[in-house]
């Protein structure tokens, strides 16, 4: 286990542990956090793991830990790894099963007073919309030829076959919700399969939908940009790529732990099956994980609509002004080919976001006219019931911390844990008194979710504002939350 | 089942998923509590017998590899029949390779959605009595 003693502090936020810890590291690697969260991280073995990952082939500067991380499997949850394109490693498990799991912000005029009335008719209707729980599948059965076509084109693909969604929504979407360079042939059966009626549906676990209403605004030219104004009314969907991308992660770990042998790969951990990203099995790996990433934007794309028709469904009549407009949506698991410094050079680089955010500040490439003097919006969802936050993205974290920030709270109870301490249907009932309505399929899935088995998302927020990886543009609390 | 041998699976704790910490006389045992384990983890109450067998056959390099891409199988298996599968019939066991038919019954109520079998830390251990392994669930 990492000590405490093994760390050096480098600013207020920023540890590091040098190469010295063990010999094969082949970079340091930095912790982002207060004392508070230092000393939860090194309570279980995710330290450990983010050592692990300083010994991949091709890492660049350091491999990064974010306030919110956790012990995963392989990688840290809350990490990042960058390689050197184009020998450099790409590693399913720096990527995570849920790939492109991610969150969407909608915005709308609407006034929290003018919403209140109908807070739980608008959970119904969403409820019914959105399919959402263990096994649930959606209405949407697709075809192979369809299938094909999700994973190459994404949420593209919903806007222009389905009708589901603007051109805008795509302009706001990470990658446009059609990453390049996603090739369906390299997607398993199995995986098509499990996905063929997956899509537009929730999904279980930490994934949530909310109803939110702005509550704060710290950075008002940005919360300008970003459409958020203090009262009004906002909806939040955490998901990702469903059963696809497990299966995708499942089939690549399996064949790249055998892959890497031939290229000379020592692993520490058979979760961090990693190849060269020029290797036929890399480039076979990111093709089928782009597809699955291309999945994720499509699912998100899908659930926005059916959000949409869910709002008309119960205020056509009642409230005019309902429309929800595309904030944002970011990926929080995903490997993306990006260029950044090394060395003082520009750089080509595979950067690995496991449980991290893109963090894009003012000018970064591929972000919409409307946010480019302001930088890309960042979304760090809360655990149940506590607040999120709107950050923006900046030029430091571009030049720091290969364009990335943190993700969400982290958990520190086991689910088992959670379970022992939390019971679901007091925890609903707490919720209710403060207000929030709660829909959930499962009451032992809510207890799991507990706000108690996270950490303080205010802490991982300051010292990610602190450190000047992205800085705090709105808060935003739940009146509502439906749970997988 | 040999007398001295503790429990045939227990859920372990992990922070972010879920582990089984399973235990066999030998691999038939162990392959079997496993599967068993992991269809505890994934309904409450069983539902209507299924009245169909399916087939898996697998390959593997080693023992782990074999445990983890026949738990996988049954979690496919499991999700698009929408059964969960807790009979098993192994005709041909090694190492090395698996072949089995399979069966089980309708879900009537999911408890949760397991999504793969991981190689986190994975290990058979082998000792006098019998062999045992810890598998974390992606959830």
């Amino acid at each position: 286990m990492v000590q405490k003693r093994d760390l050096k502090r480098l600013s207020d936020y920023l540890y590091e542990i040098p190469t010295s810890l063990r010999s094969d590291m082949r970079v340091p690697a930095r912790i982002y956090a207060d004392d508070k969260l230092l000393e939860m991280a090194l309570e279980d073995r995710a330290v450990e793991q983010l050592v692990n990952t300083t010994t991949l082939p091709g890492i660049v500067r350091y491999a990064l830990a974010m306030p919110d991380i956790h012990q995963g499997y392989g990688f840290s949850i809350g990490g990042v790894a960058a390689t050197k394109l184009p020998d450099g490693v790409i590693s399913p498990g720096g990527v995570g099963y849920d790939i492109n799991c991610g969150v969407r912000l909608l915005a709308s005029n609407l006034t929290r007073d003018e919403v209140a009335p109908h807070v739980g008719a608008l959970m119904n209707a969403v409820y019914r919309r959105v399919p959402s729980g263990v096994g649930q599948g959606g209405a949407l059965k697709l075809s192979e030829r369809d299938m094909d076509e999700v994973l190459e084109r994404g949420a593209s693909w919903v806007v222009d076959k389905l009708g589901y969604g603007t051109r805008e929504d795509l302009e706001r979407t990470e990658e446009r919700g059609s990453m390049a360079g996603g090739e369906a042939r390299h997607v398993s059966k199995q995986a098509r399969d499990r996905a063929r009626g997956q899509l537009g549906t929730l999904g279980s676990g930490n994934h949530f939908l909310e109803i939110d209403q702005v509550v704060e605004i710290y950075d008002q030219a940005a919360a300008d940009a970003y459409g958020l104004y203090p009262g009004r009314i906002a909806v939040q969907i955490h998901s990702g790529s469903r059963a696809l991308g497990h299966q995708v992660c499942t089939d690549y770990v399996r064949r790249l732990q055998q892959a890497a042998a031939q290229y000379g790969i020592k692993l520490p951990d058979r979760e961090l099956a990693c190849v060269p990203f020029d290797s036929p099995e890399g480039k076979a790996y990111f093709g089928a994980m782009v597809c699955a990433a291309n999945y994720a934007w499509a699912n998100r794309q899908v659930m926005a609509h059916q959000v949409r028709q869910a709002f008309d469904d119960v205020l056509a009549g009642k409230v005019n002004r309902r429309e929800l407009s595309m904030v944002y949506d970011v990926a929080h698991n995903i490997a993306k080919v990006e260029t950044y410094p090394v060395e003082g050079q520009p750089t080509r680089l595979c950067v690995h976001r496991k449980g991290a955010t893109r963090s894009l500040g003012p000018g970064g490439q591929g972000l919409p006219d409307a946010y480019r003097e302001i930088g890309q919006p960042v979304l760090i969802p809360g655990s149940m019931g506590t607040a999120s936050y709107v950050l923006a993205g900046t030029r430091k974290a571009m030049e720091e911390s290969f364009g990335s920030t943190c993700h969400g709270a982290g958990r520190v109870l086991s689910r088992q844990s959670a379970k022992r301490q939390v019971r679901g249907d007091e925890l609903r009932a707490e919720l209710e008194r403060q207000g929030i309505a709660v829909r959930a399929g499962s009451m032992p899935g809510l207890a799991e979710e507990a706000p108690d088995a996270y950490k303080d998302i205010d802490l991982v927020v300051e010292v990610v504002h602190g450190a000047g990886l992205s800085r705090k543009v709105a808060r935003l609390e739940p009146l509502g939350v439906m749970k997988g | 089942m040999d007398a001295n041998l503790p429990r045939p699976y227990q859920e372990v704790e992990h922070t972010a998923d879920v582990a089984l910490r399973v235990w066999g006389a030998a691999q038939p045992e162990l392959f079997a509590n496993a599967a068993l384990g992991l269809a505890e983890l994934m309904a409450d109450e069983h539902g209507p017998d299924l009245e169909t067998w399916y087939d898996v056959a697998l390959d593997a390099p080693d023992m782990e590899t074999l445990l983890v891409d026949w738990l996988n199988a049954l979690i496919y298996l499991g999700e698009i029949h929408g059964c969960i599968l807790d009979r098993f019939a192994f005709i041909a066991l090694t190492p090395n390779s698996l072949q089995a038919r399979v069966t089980g019954h309708r879900i009537r109520r999911p408890k949760k959605a397991i999504k793969a079998a991981t190689f986190h830390n994975l290990e058979i251990e082998r000792a006098a009595n019998g062999l045992s392994v810890t598998v974390v669930f992606d959830v």
